[in-house]
């Protein structure tokens, strides 16, 4: 390793050994997205309408409810993974980068709790009309 | 908008980007240079740098003195210089709709799970807020993006795989992209309509 100027410094160290695992993440969370975002319109859209009943007695079945979770986790992990991109091209000052991210995992995981605790209490306890 | 090399270390040109902090560091320990201190000397030793370069041609002297020619190296430019086509498009619009779904879909479809398990009453706020026009509007541009970013989305995993980079190729399926998206979206919502009001 040299002394002397930047690259120098730099080169030959190789890679930071993680950049595939981030990239091969973002690839396996989009086949889930996709499938399950498929799933869920096509689910919709069979339903002969939109009350709330009706809804609650979608989403009670362990059929509906299950995928519905598997989507949110798929959804906000590779939600996560995005975001986290955009962050890191665009905000150049570190204590703002790691704020920002800081934010991001607040968002991703608290969001996806709310989700996947709403569909468990309509499955578990359903909703008095 | 035209990329500036920075005078020592060569960052600015390799890695716009992500290399800007090292950069920075390069900047300051410039900076830590002994000042000079008469401005003369200063304003003289700028001359004789400028007439130096004009004597040597275009390019810059890097750390090791060695004379970098601006054809040697591969440029990075920003946007502004490129030629449209429709790859370019298709390639800021997957970031754009990801984004775009990312920090309004997602909310989105966690405030309509919630209004589900919440009771009636919440739920009917939603679905009141979800058909009014300004509502409908929201929902449907959502539609478009996440058409556009599945799509996409596909082409990327084509291109992942190596294949589809042929000009002709790579220029029909950026173009069939974005197209796809708006004919699914106008299904789908057709589809919806027909079915609720029709």
């Amino acid at each position: 390793m040299g002394s002397g100027t930047n690259i120098g410094r730099v080169r030959g160290l190789g890679s930071a050994q993680e950049g595939a695992h981030h990239w091969i993440l973002q690839r396996v969370t989009a086949v889930g997205n996709l499938a399950l975002i498929t799933w869920l319109i096509f689910s919709l859209l069979r339903l002969p309408n939109y009350e709330h009943e009706l809804m609650i007695g979608w989403l009670a079945s362990p059929l509906v409810a299950v995928p519905m979770i598997l989507m949110l986790v798929s959804i906000f992990w590779h939600l996560r993974l995005g975001l986290q991109v955009l962050i890191e091209d665009y905000v150049p000052d570190h204590g703002m980068k790691f704020g920002l991210i800081l934010l991001l995992n607040f968002f991703a995981i608290g969001g996806a709790a709310l989700g996947i605790f709403a569909v468990a209490k309509v499955a578990f306890t359903g909703v008095a009309a | 908008m035209r990329v500036r090399a920075c005078q020592n270390c060569e960052y600015f040109r390799i890695l716009q980007l992500r290399a800007a902090d090292l950069h920075r560091e390069c900047v300051s320990q410039n900076d830590k240079k002994p000042a000079r201190l008469f401005a003369w000397g200063f304003v003289f030793a700028k001359a004789r740098t400028g007439l130096k370069r004009l004597r040597q041609g275009p390019g810059f002297r890097n750390r090791g003195q060695k004379l970098v020619k601006p054809t040697n190296r591969p440029l990075s430019p920003h946007l502004g210089i490129y030629k449209w086509g429709p790859h370019m498009l298709v390639s800021i619009l997957h970031r754009a709709t990801g984004d775009a779904l990312a920090i309004a879909g997602a909310p989105l479809l966690i405030w309509w799970l919630y209004s589900i398990s919440a009771g009636p009453e919440t739920y009917e706020t939603f679905t009141g807020i979800m058909t009014h026009p300004v509502g409908l509007f929201v929902l449907i541009g959502m539609t478009f993006a996440l058409f556009e970013h599945t799509y996409s989305g596909l082409r990327h995993f084509v291109l992942d795989a190596g294949a589809g980079y042929e000009l002709q190729q790579n220029r029909l399926w950026s173009s069939a992209v974005p197209v796809l998206a708006l004919v699914s979206t106008a299904a789908l919502w057709f589809f919806i309509y027909t079915k609720l009001i029709g």
